[in-house]
């Protein structure tokens, strides 16, 4: 698989929170994860999951602490992905 | 080494018959046994064969003697990799006194978590912290403020080569965990060698009554008393083989737990309930298990909920999981681990009580025809003391009681620790001078076992009542018409009588409209389910403190409410992040 640009992992996080968005509220670089839309703690890891999974990445713990936005959900894979 | 360590020890098995660890891992290096550490995906990362385990233990104490005083304390940061196993053990043979501390576990939680480590690294007054290197820049800026040097791992094993062992000796301390429990300050239990050798004992001949064909697998994070003693060092002290998983793999992927056990033929695993529940709703049907090996199935560090065990043996029974597996047990960090377990193969014994009863007499009356459902409760017993320690229930007058009143679990024998690392005042709160220690849980006594119903310190005395917040809180998830977050129920307001019952509720959605059918529909489950008035205020999702094991911190709850720190989201003007519509 060629590198993902960070505009396509953009868009692959946008439909993996889609089921969290049911009122398809615009989804922003700036938007919080867990403070905006509606995932939860748990639906977090389903999140987490599905792009680790899609990518063949491991997001380490560390890394996933320092997370709050989607911007910088896109940067972090953007990062793991370039390796 | 690409083959995980074998079952078979290659040599007889000991039941944690030694004075220390030390003495343990000489024993277990001589066995084919260790510690196996597996990906999310159950594939092999590393095997650490307690053989090679004590080599590199031994080396890395000859340069922790020069680098510390005996007995200074270490932080360690408690990742599920061969090298907490490594450093853990190469503290126990340089007579330093390791304090495994939790890692930051949710999305955004960098913040709260520093702050964690800031209170445990003023109570703790560490020597150093190890930690890997990853995790460097979080501990180094959460501890910026103090003269506490961090180190990674790299550092550690890169300082000066010294000459000399200084192993615990019998009478010497083993290591400092920070408890669970508790809210406002956390608080380090001391663990001694000789509590530990006891509850390690307890739990491998007595508790599990280990045989030379048991293999454990572990999810448990190793911050916490039932992944450290449970799985790290009664394995060591009984020289038994264990698989690994993160602990954040499996919150990912729950089901590779399952696969473990399924693949390397696992006897023992535990859990909490919440555990076997996230099987349950991640289960997807893809795949294949042989659970017909796991033979027993144990259940603490928390309530133990009947209802979501029972799925889980619904659903898994048909891959082999036995009927009697199960096996609850009972026990806090400051008994070292273990105080009771289930006898093998007894699985759930249900007792379903009164609570209209219970709450005016404190005596746990078997429900019968004539009692109403929403009077019903069923709690599964945890089981016997182990042999040498012996449990009282006392009321609030220090009598004991007997038969079926309820009152608070005490406990006493050679697994209680020596109380709390420099804290006098929480010591003498829960340490007597004669040896007891008042766990400040709630049970009583079914036949020989016990049966645990609550939270001492947290339970809410209204008109008379004793009501139980987890009664109310588990009633308001389950009658919830949306997905809700956690509750929190607690007592404010005067003295005695005079109180009233708050409950708070974590809800996903801002709509006013679904706010308003949940607090409708919750209001109305509570009233019939626990027949008290409540004061019901839905709160935005991450307004709960959990504790580092993930239990709620209600007093921590409490006190921010009071203080006015919590949004209520059907107040006059809601708080919206972001909404399309125009004012």
């Amino acid at each position: 698989m060629s590198k993902p640009t960070r505009e396509e992992i953009y868009d692959k996080i946008c439909e993996l929170l889609k089921p969290y968005n049911p009122k398809n509220r615009p989804i922003e670089m700036s938007s919080g994860i867990m403070s905006d839309l509606e995932v939860d703690s748990v639906a977090v890891f389903d999140l987490v999951m599905g792009l680790e999974d899609h990518y063949d990445i491991s997001i380490p713990m560390e890394m996933v602490s320092d997370i709050k936005t989607v911007g910088e959900l896109t940067t972090a894979i953007t990062e793991l992905t370039s390796k | 080494m690409s083959h995980p360590t074998p079952t078979q020890r290659g040599q007889d098995i000991r039941h944690a018959d030694f004075d220390t660890l030390c003495a343990a891992l000489d024993y277990a290096a001589t066995c084919n046994t260790g510690f196996n550490y597996f990906d999310g995906k159950a594939n092999l990362k590393t095997a650490l064969p307690y053989s090679e385990l004590r080599e590199k233990a031994v080396a890395l104490a000859k340069r922790l003697v020069p680098f510390a005083e005996k007995n200074s304390r270490i932080g360690l940061a408690a990742v599920s990799t061969p090298d907490f196993a490594v450093m853990f053990m190469a503290c126990q043979y340089a007579g330093l006194v390791p304090a495994p501390l939790p890692l930051p576990v949710t999305l955004g939680g960098r913040s709260s978590y520093e702050r964690q480590l800031q209170r445990m690294a003023d109570t703790g007054d560490f020597h150093a912290l190890f930690c890997p290197s990853s995790m460097e820049p979080i501990m180094s800026s959460a501890l910026n403020d103090q003269a506490i040097p961090v180190m990674t791992f790299e550092d550690v094993n890169g300082l000066p080569q010294g000459e000399i062992l200084r192993p615990f000796m019998a009478d010497d301390l083993c290591y400092i965990q920070y408890s669970s429990g508790s809210s406002s300050s956390p608080k380090g239990i001391i663990g001694t060698q000789s509590s530990v050798s006891a509850n390690c004992h307890g739990i491998t001949k007595h508790g599990m009554d280990m045989t030379d064909d048991d293999r454990g697998t572990s999810w448990l994070p190793l911050y916490h008393d039932m992944g450290l003693i449970g799985f790290m060092l009664a394995p060591l002290m009984s020289q038994m083989t264990v698989d690994y998983i993160d602990p954040q793999d499996f919150t990912r992927r729950p089901i590779t737990w399952l696969q473990l056990i399924s693949n390397h033929k696992a006897t023992l695993s535990y859990s909490p309930t919440f555990g076997y529940e996230l099987c349950v709703r991640r289960w997807r049907d893809d795949r294949e298990l042989d659970l017909s090996t796991w033979r027993a199935a144990g259940i603490g560090g928390d309530m133990v909920r009947p209802e979501p065990l029972t799925e889980f043996q619904e659903l898994f029974g048909k891959m082999g999981f036995a009927d009697g597996a199960f096996k609850p047990s009972y026990g806090l960090a400051e008994t070292t681990l273990a105080a009771t377990f289930a006898p093998t193969g007894q699985g759930l014994l249900k007792h379903t009580i009164d609570m209209e009863r219970y709450e005016r007499t404190s005596e746990a009356v078997e429900a019968t025809a004539f009692t109403k459902p929403e009077h019903k409760r069923t709690f599964v017993a945890c089981g016997l003391v182990l042999p040498d320690h012996k449990i009282e229930i006392r009321d609030f007058d220090n009598n004991v009681l007997s038969g079926n009143q309820v009152g608070r679990i005490c406990l006493k024998g050679p697994s209680v620790s020596p109380g709390y690392f420099q804290n006098t005042q929480a010591t003498e709160a829960a340490f007597s001078a004669d040896g007891w220690l008042d766990t400040g849980d709630l049970g009583y006594w079914l036949e020989d076992q016990l049966v645990v119903t609550g939270r001492f310190k947290d339970l809410i005395l209204w008109h008379g009542r004793n009501i139980w917040p987890q009664d109310i809180e588990w009633a308001a998830q389950a009658a919830a018409p949306h997905r809700c977050g956690r509750a929190c129920a607690f007592a404010i307001g005067g003295a005695g009588d005079e109180k009233e019952v708050m409950l708070l509720l974590e809800c996903r959605t801002r709509d006013p409209k679904l706010l308003d059918e949940i607090y409708k529909a919750v209001m109305a489950a509570i009233r019939l389910e626990v027949g008290v008035p409540v004061k019901l205020q839905l709160v935005p999702r991450g307004t709960m403190i959990i504790t580092s094991s993930g239990k709620l911190s209600r007093a921590r709850v409490k006190d921010k409410y009071v203080k006015g720190a919590i949004l209520d989201l059907q107040a006059d003007s809601p708080v919206t992040v972001v909404s399309s519509e125009t004012a």
